[in-house]
């Protein structure tokens, strides 16, 4: 059970002119600590109210209907009517309307236990008699839990080495929450890895020989407890937010590690660390070019999975030397790199010719909508 | 089937006392729950085929359970039709019913109306078609809590056709062709139209810009200026381009229409200001480039004689192939857009029944 509630208002309303109103864009941390959002500034028009309880009579009370999409899909959320409320069954426990029963013109709605694959389209519909309207607003979960270990081996960090890896890629060790709503968000990782408390889990769906855990047969996250902080494990981080750009540098006969490094700097950048990829990957960054990452790890970010790129399952995907996964690739074999570039460098050229989409990074807030990479305007970059 | 299918989803269904105890002690709220819907919408008939100026039902029906004597009479059941549009986020309102309220919507009003045939029927009878109407419609059913959709795409019989301006190849942002079109008496062609067209044989090696915002060409003898020689036949595809800043040519879409198409008799050849003049003369107006196409593809009309259109344009629409007329295919055959000075053509010229 979650301790902590992660919660989010997605705001809107209506009465009988049924103007709405909500934000366009939102986002939201699923970190404990900041209950971000909160009910945003949305008053409906109060205009001719007097008689609306006469009206009210003849229209009955208002329906609100609210709809998730993403990837094209619509997934009901709930449907409230007057005092009656039904949730479907994916979100019964964490969807509600906590203010419309008591005032029918706010029809927010409040959403607890956010995990990444909340992030999407929001449509929020409301009927009133024969008028009716719609809006729509964007929400991104930010932040993304991670598996880390260092290039040599498997569980080579104890609890405070485990804190100082994460620092040192750009991230944070991750809180149990977090993990827990990664973890919900599809993650599988049969690694045990510290988490900031001091414990070592790991996060499983698919139950399977060596990754039973705690937890046998059951998916679920697997916990060791509370462990001695000398034990060696991996970690798991958590990266929030891409303070910079990220872009993927290439040549005909590829890099280097050092060659790779020299590219970055020659372009005014650094070799990105792995918290920075797994963060840019997080806002939609995808890539099928394995490249160099500042801690030597070759890796590459791929959101929409296909055969060629890893296999079905989209994430962050690693290039290891040998084959029980662990050990970095050889410093002399050659791959594109991954540059970081901190924001406050002025691109020169933000669209690159015959390309729709505006460098990420480029334009104020670029990350609110997911970049995407196209491979190829790299060049003409 | 429908109804026996209907039968197995019977729902499961309760509601219990919101038992939330840090609830503010407002009003009650009741919490339902369910196992299947308990409004089914069902179109018939995924596709209807019309044409400009025809009439249409969109079939719609609807399948509700009863609940209780007391939720059933409570809400009235609403009816809502929308048009989807390429961006599945946008729909435009056609048309909503609730009670003895009807409300249409746009270029709907005045030809919109529900059949009513029986007491579950939403269909939706469109008169008069106009070639914007060619589309995907929703039929939405709202009764409380419960509600359902169906979707039926209206198909228009008619003509795809490639257009470029005066400017030449090339010259049109998306904006300017979706003008281009409707100056010609058409509208800017669909995916489906233009892959119905290919079907249908359509070769054209120029790009041109689709409804949805993409830039493709239909091709059905492969050769190597149009995607390479030995590739498969097939709608070539560029993808979305820029709306403002890329410029191809267009496929345009029309369909039947209401009037006479025809060419003029006149004692002479006509400079372009001339043809305008000869057909107003006649009590008509020069055609479009629409129209030449809808009386060739849909008329099966044959002149082989070269004549202005209204952009400026000299065509002639031959069906029947034979020396020097087209002698390889039925088209309406491009002569080009020459000096309007010219006095070397007759002309094409339309007149509209009222």
């Amino acid at each position: 059970m979650l301790t902590r509630i992660h919660s989010l208002f997605l705001c809107s309303m209506a009465r009988a002119t049924l103007s709405l109103c909500a934000p366009t864009s939102h986002s939201i941390t699923p970190s404990p600590h900041t209950e971000a959002g909160g009910p945003p500034p949305c008053s409906p028009p109060h205009a001719g109210s007097s008689g609306t309880a006469g009206r009210r009579a003849v229209l009955g009370t208002p329906r609100v209907k609210w709809t998730f999409i993403s990837e094209g899909r619509e997934v009901e959320i709930l449907v409230a009517r007057g005092d009656r409320v039904k949730v479907s069954e994916d979100y019964r426990l964490r969807a509600s309307l906590p203010i419309f029963h008591q005032r029918y013109t706010n029809a927010s709605l409040l959403l607890t236990e956010l995990r990444p694959n909340d992030s999407g389209i929001y449509r929020c519909d409301v009927q009133h008699g024969i008028e009716d309207g719609h809006d729509i607003l964007d929400l991104r979960v930010k932040g993304v839990v991670f598996h880390y270990r260092e290039g040599s081996m498997r569980y080579a960090y104890t609890f405070a080495e485990a804190r100082e890896a994460c620092a040192k890629i750009g991230a944070h060790i991750a809180t149990p929450e977090q993990l827990y709503a990664a973890y919900l968000g599809g993650y599988e990782q049969c690694d045990a890895g510290w988490i900031s408390d001091q414990t070592v889990r790991y996060p499983i769906h698919t139950p399977r020989e060596a990754c039973y855990g705690d937890m046998n047969g059951f998916p679920g996250v697997r916990n060791y407890g509370v462990v001695d902080p000398e034990d060696m494990y991996d970690v798991y981080c958590y990266a929030e937010d891409l303070p910079g750009e990220i872009f993927l540098e290439t040549a005909p006969a590829r890099f280097t590690l050092r060659e790779a490094a020299a590219r970055c700097r020659a372009r005014g950048a650094a070799l990105a660390s792995p918290g920075q990829l797994y963060a840019a990957w997080s806002a939609g960054l995808d890539a099928c070019s394995p490249g160099w990452l500042a801690d030597g790890s070759v890796r590459y970010p791929i959101v929409t999975p296909r055969e060629r790129c890893g296999g079905a399952l989209p994430g962050v995907k690693t290039i290891f030397q040998f084959r029980n996964q662990t050990g970095f690739p050889d410093a002399q074999s050659r791959y594109d790199a991954y540059c970081f570039r901190g924001k406050e460098r002025v691109c020169v050229n933000c669209v690159a010719p015959g390309w729709l989409f505006p460098w990420p990074g480029c334009t104020a807030g670029a990350w609110a909508h997911p970049a995407r990479l196209v491979l190829g305007s790299i060049s003409q970059w | 089937m429908k109804h026996l299918l209907f039968l197995v989803l019977i729902s499961v269904c309760w509601a219990e006392p919101h038992s939330d105890n840090s609830s503010l002690g407002h009003e009650r709220i009741v919490r339902i729950q369910e196992n299947g819907p308990r409004l089914l919408v069902v179109a018939e008939q995924a596709k209807i085929f019309s044409h400009r100026g025809g009439n249409v039902t969109l079939p719609c029906k609807f399948y509700h359970e009863h609940t209780s004597a007391a939720g059933s009479g409570i809400h009235k059941i609403r009816i809502k039709w929308t048009k989807l549009t390429s961006d599945y986020l946008k729909e435009v309102d056609v048309f909503v019913a609730m009670g003895h309220h009807r409300k249409s919507y746009g270029n709907y009003q005045g030809r919109v109306l529900l059949r009513e045939s029986s007491e579950n029927d939403a269909s939706l009878i469109i008169t008069n078609i106009i070639l914007e109407d060619y589309g995907r419609y929703k039929c939405e059913v709202i009764e409380g809590l419960e509600d359902d959709t169906a979707v039926v795409a209206l198909n228009l019989e008619g003509v795809v056709f490639p257009y470029s301006p005066r400017l030449g190849r090339y010259n049109l942002n998306f904006h300017e062709a979706q003008l281009a079109c409707v100056d010609q008496d058409s509208v800017i062609a669909s995916f489906d139209q233009l892959y119905d067209a290919w079907r249908s044989g359509l070769d054209w090696c120029n790009a041109g810009w689709l409804s949805d915002g993409s830039v493709q060409y239909p091709i059905t003898k492969p050769r190597e200026p149009c995607g390479g020689k030995n590739t498969v036949p097939g709608v070539r595809n560029y993808g979305f381009w820029d709306k403002d800043k890329s410029r191809y040519d267009v496929f345009c879409f029309t369909s039947n229409f209401n009037g006479r198409f025809y060419y003029l008799i006149h004692p002479t050849k006509l400079t372009y200001d001339e043809a305008l003049q000869a057909c107003l003369k006649d009590g008509a107006q020069i055609a479009k480039v629409g129209q030449i196409f809808a009386a060739w593809k849909l008329l099966g009309y044959d002149r082989c004689d070269a004549g202005w259109l209204a952009d400026g344009s000299v065509r002639y629409p031959i069906s029947r192939p034979r020396k020097r007329c087209s002698p390889n295919e039925a088209a309406v055959r491009f002569v080009g857009f020459p000096d309007k000075k010219h006095k070397l053509y007759g002309v094409y010229c339309f007149k509209a029944y009222n």
